[in-house]
């Protein structure tokens, strides 16, 4: 039998207020064990707690951008449970009252446009973390507190998800999203953004939904990929073989590549949940609603849109380009840059975007150039050639270098050895023809190891390139004349020997020569002869 | 001149105009205490005597250096052991935070220790604030200094009989649902429950958070003016207190009980009060009527639903309340092999008393699924009755008088195996709580066996300034003496 997987998600990050939710401690991932905390994060007798109102604002903000409704009026509620690491015993999140309901998120799959709802959307404090260290000693385990109070937001989604491939497209786009809106790091190997999913099977054409599991603890894509398969085979074949599925919640083992059972012992059967009496209702206005939404920043899809538009890039450019938030903003940031080198009298100073989303979020906005609009030299096509070099760039070397160069991401190679002004003094050594393209690419290689100003390193490795007509000319005679075979080879008709020839006045060359204007002698020669 | 006598109004006279000093004040307190505490056992601690000399000495240079010093400078202050006090240790009377020295203080005494009043110890209580008579403390019962044979009425026993034997000359209690005011009422104190919202609730350890309120106790009306003053406001780390600037009480303790309109809800004279009681309570009614009250009846009609309502929603909270208890992070955790829930179970089995056992398990059937709405919604709806019936009733009156409880102070034993009894014994009180309006207790006489009667005047939210200025009336008019006792 055929069965239809039905999947939805519960989808915790992690939110970038400077503060903890509801105390004055710094929300910061790591540091020593037990030094983020307060004495109200620590949950001791007789604190309260005081709502981070810009916790609450960036939660409006996520709720804006997947068009769910956002409560006039919200209240937090008590999820009570023992645990080591849950100091006061009791979880302060959303139930009844929750930020926002409602909302959507639109998935292009394949030229397809998949809709996944959005149930519910709340705000709520993190739990610390639970170390079942070998440092502890035998069967001993620690607790860290730093976590607690983190604020979070909670995206629920309806089980609107019917494949692996959806989902890992829905986990994506909503990674994109909050990290967009500069709300969430989405850093997932700090355990920003983590992953519960409830998954059921119904055979292929069924309306009724099967008995669902639940699968907590996936803080990757990988993990929820692997976690989803598992579950959806181990399902069908307990169904498959005239069983039943039992309604249970399953742990994700991440070095074992498999879900386990949780011991009854370590769910709480009942969260009791009941309104918070330490906090007051909040009452979400209007004039609130239109500031954040006046402050909302350029979500992906817009981004992407825009960098078509704007930059006359490809689709599949623009994709690769506002995939990440970091690239984006690099990208951006090299385009003003190479405009401020080839315009230096043009006042970019003030009109620019920063690499890093902003540290205020909720900021004003910053003011941005557009493209399209600046006073830019040469013919119709230079504008073009200048923001599709610089994707190439973005795309290309820049994106195999830090592959290559596993562990390094953007952001710090921006901030040290390859800001954007830098790239843009490679690229423009390719634009105006200094170099060539290999010698560009040997540049970029060596200005990502060296400190030394983009022209010094020109001519300290000899790369300028070779356009000069009468020294590529003698180059060209010299080769022409060393390889007689070849040339009556080309004269009878073998023309692919001309790339050979090419190679040859490269080689000749250091690889300096500048390939359009070889090329064009070594045909005109060819003929001559 | 015996010092420790004096109430709040005569000390302050006595400071100001220089006829003794907070420290010879201070001193008198503290031999007071060492004299009486073996037979009465208000304090969980006491000071060092040499920290509260110096504390009260540094309160004279604080007057003779900045001339006019605030209104409870000087004065020696007990707080009950509910509410946290930096590097002092709190254990709110349960052998789970046995050794706990918070790292901070409560917001209440963070404003005392800024205005220069002298702290002199810890006082005891019901567990966790939850009993009627101090006997649940797991330290043992602190008893009424009238009779010793007597208990001094609960949560806050040891805060009211601290001030009653003159141990303190005044005291800082809490109030989930009459804890302060029926221990000053069996004490023969004044012992106020402010508004909710009227005084931070910060590091006041928490029992039943929409209900608890501290509040203080005193000889005289104008010394729990004074100490209600100090400690009120709004804070910034409780979101619960309102935005409310605090009015001037003291001005309003001299303006009479002319042309007030006094409520008396039939609902709290009827079956089982005591007939002492409502004869004195009735005859205190008269003197305010003598004093320009004027007197009329009001309906509670929820009044009967008060106590069950209290005890769901009270244990409810402190189910969740309670929970952060668990031997992990501080006090008390009990030895044990096993996992982590066999460590819970013996933690919480040892460490917590019978009678809060009793609420944790009440409050969390209360909540729990299947029966959230039968108990807990339920008794949110009624909560919310018995708010309008006071909100109609402050349509009609400024204030509604009652007794503050159905009979006088009780034996040591006599409720203890009983708590259906016991619970009785906040019959009148515990409607303010769920209404959120303040409310006060003073003495208004004495029964045939030489116990204080408490007299209950609750007014609606934030008019404490009229119940201040209706008790101060009475207590005026009636001019009851102070009662020392001698042991």
């Amino acid at each position: 039998m055929e069965f239809e997987p039905v999947i939805g998600f519960e989808v915790h990050a992690q939110l970038t207020t400077r503060s903890k939710i509801f105390c004055s401690s710094a929300n910061e991932p790591g540091g020593p064990p037990n030094t983020r905390v307060c004495p109200v994060c620590l949950g001791m007798p007789g604190v309260l707690p005081v709502l981070n109102e810009r916790a609450v604002d960036l939660g409006i903000l996520v709720a804006l951008a997947l068009d769910a409704d956002v409560a006039g009026r919200m209240g937090f509620a008590r999820k009570n449970y023992f645990y080591p690491d849950l100091p006061k015993g009791y979880q302060i999140t959303q139930f009844a009252e929750p930020l926002a309901t409602g909302g959507h998120v639109d998935l292009e799959i394949d030229g397809a446009t998949t809709r996944v709802g959005i149930r519910q959307i709340h705000i709520e404090e993190d739990a610390g973390k639970t170390i079942h260290a070998a440092t502890a000693g035998e069967g001993a385990s620690l607790v860290d507190m730093n976590r607690c109070g983190v604020p979070l937001v909670e995206i629920v989604t309806r089980p609107d998800v019917r494949s692996i491939d959806t989902a890992d497209a829905l986990l994506t786009k909503l990674r994109r999203i909050l990290v967009f809106l500069g709300v969430a790091t989405g850093r997932m190997h700090e355990g920003s953004l983590r992953f519960d999913t409830n998954v059921s099977l119904r055979p292929a054409g069924e309306e009724a939904l099967g008995t669902a599991t639940e699968i907590k603890n996936m803080n990757s894509f990988r993990a929820v990929r692997r976690a989803l398969a598992f579950e959806i085979e181990r399902q069908a074949r307990v169904l498959a073989s005239g069983g039943e599925v039992v309604h249970e919640t399953l742990l994700w083992d991440e070095d074992g590549d498999r879900a386990i059972p949780m011991r009854s012992k370590e769910i709480a059967s009942d969260y009791r949940y009941f309104p918070e009496p330490d906090l007051v209702d909040v009452v979400i206005d209007r004039e609130r609603l239109e500031r954040l939404r006046g402050a909302m920043p350029e979500l992906p899809d817009a981004m992407r849109d825009r960098f078509v538009d704007e930059y006359g890039l490809a689709r599949c450019d623009a994709d690769v380009l506002t995939a990440e938030l970091d690239t984006a903003l690099y990208y951006e940031a090299t385009v003003r840059e190479l405009v401020r080198l080839l315009r230096p009298e043009l006042d970019l100073a003030s009109a620019g975007r920063v690499l890093a989303p902003s540290a205020d979020v909720l900021g004003p906005p910053s003011a941005r150039v557009d493209f399209r609009l600046l006073p830019l030299p040469g013919e119709a096509g230079a504008r073009g050639e200048i923001s599709k070099t610089a994707a190439n760039w973005v795309v290309g070397k820049l994106a195999a270098w830090l592959n290559a160069a596993d562990g390094i991401a953007l952001r710090d190679l921006a901030g040290a050895a390859m800001p954007p002004s830098r790239l843009a003094r490679v690229i423009l050594s390719r634009l105006d023809g200094t170099l060539n393209e290999p010698a560009a690419k040997r540049l970029f290689e060596a200005a990502v190891e060296s400190e030394d100003a983009i022209d010094a390193l020109i001519e300290r490795l000899d790369l300028a390139q070779v356009s000069d007509e009468g020294t590529l000319g003698e180059v060209v005679g010299a080769v022409l004349e060393e390889h007689p075979g070849e040339v009556a080879r080309y004269r009878s008709g073998e023309g692919k020997l001309l790339g050979h020839f090419m190679g040859l006045v490269m080689k000749a060359t250091n690889g300096k020569a500048d390939p359009e204007v070889a090329r064009a002698i070594l045909e005109a020669s060819l003929e001559d002869r | 001149m015996r010092l420790h006598e004096l109430t709040y109004t005569e000390v302050r006279k006595g400071l100001s105009a220089r006829e003794f000093s907070a420290r010879e004040l201070a001193a008198a307190v503290l031999d007071r205490i060492e004299s009486v505490e073996p037979s009465v056992r208000a304090y969980l601690r006491v000071r060092g005597r040499d920290e509260v000399l110096a504390d009260a000495a540094s309160a004279d240079r604080a007057r003779d250096t900045g001339g006019a010093a605030g209104p409870l400078a000087g004065v020696p202050v007990a707080i009950k052991d509910n509410i946290v006090t930096r590097g002092l240790v709190t254990t709110a009377g349960s052998r789970i935070l046995e050794g706990f020295v918070p790292p901070y203080d409560a917001t209440a005494v963070e404003r005392l220790r800024g205005a220069h009043a002298v702290i002199v110890g810890k006082t005891n209580l019901d567990e966790f604030a939850m009993g009627s008579s101090s006997e649940n403390s797991a330290f043992g019962p602190t008893r009424n200094p009238h009779d010793l044979s007597r208990v001094p009425g609960g949560s806050s026993g040891g805060s009211a009989a601290a001030v009653a034997a003159g141990e303190a000359v005044l005291s800082l209690g809490s109030d989930t649902g009459g804890s302060v005011r029926q221990p000053a009422g069996f004490c023969g104190v004044v012992g106020v429950k402010p508004t909710y919202g009227r005084v931070s609730r910060y590091g006041l350890i928490a029992f039943a958070s929409s209900l608890d309120q501290i509040g203080p106790i005193a000889a005289d009306v104008e010394g729990a003016a004074a100490l209600l003053s100090a400690v009120a406001g709004p804070d910034p780390r409780d979101s619960t207190t309102a935005a409310l600037a605090v009015p001037d009480f003291a001005s309003a303790l001299d303006e009479g009980a002319r042309g007030v309109t006094i409520g008396l809800p039939a609902e709290c004279f009827g079956a089982g009060l005591d007939a002492e009681v409502g004869e004195a309570v009735l005859s205190a009614v008269d003197l305010l009527k003598r004093e320009g009250a004027l007197v009329r009846s009001v309906s509670l009609p929820h009044t009967g639903h008060g106590i069950a309502t209290y005890y769901l929603v009270a244990d409810a909270e402190a189910s969740s309340n309670l929970a952060r208890y668990d031997g992990m992070k501080y006090g008390r955790r009990a030895p044990v092999e096993g996992d982590l829930v066999d460590s819970y179970s013996a933690t919480r089995s040892g460490g917590f008393g019978s009678e809060v056992r009793r609420r944790i398990m009440l409050g969390t059937f209360a909540l729990s699924a299947g029966y959230r709405d039968e108990y807990y919604v339920r008794a949110q709806r009624v909560r919310t009755l018995i708010a309008r019936d006071y909100a109609r009733a402050f349509g009609e009156v400024d204030a509604i008088v009652t007794p503050t409880s159905p009979t006088t102070a009780f034996r040591l034993g006599e409720r203890i195996d009983d708590p259906l009894a016991m619970y009785l014994s906040d019959v009148y009180t515990t409607q303010a709580n769920l209404a959120g309006v303040a409310a006060m207790s003073l003495p208004c006489g004495l029964s045939a066996q030489g116990l204080p009667i408490g007299l209950q005047i609750t007014v609606d939210a934030f008019r404490e300034r009229d119940m201040f200025r209706i008790a101060r009336a009475f207590e005026r008019a009636v001019g009851l003496p102070r009662l020392i006792p001698e042991f």
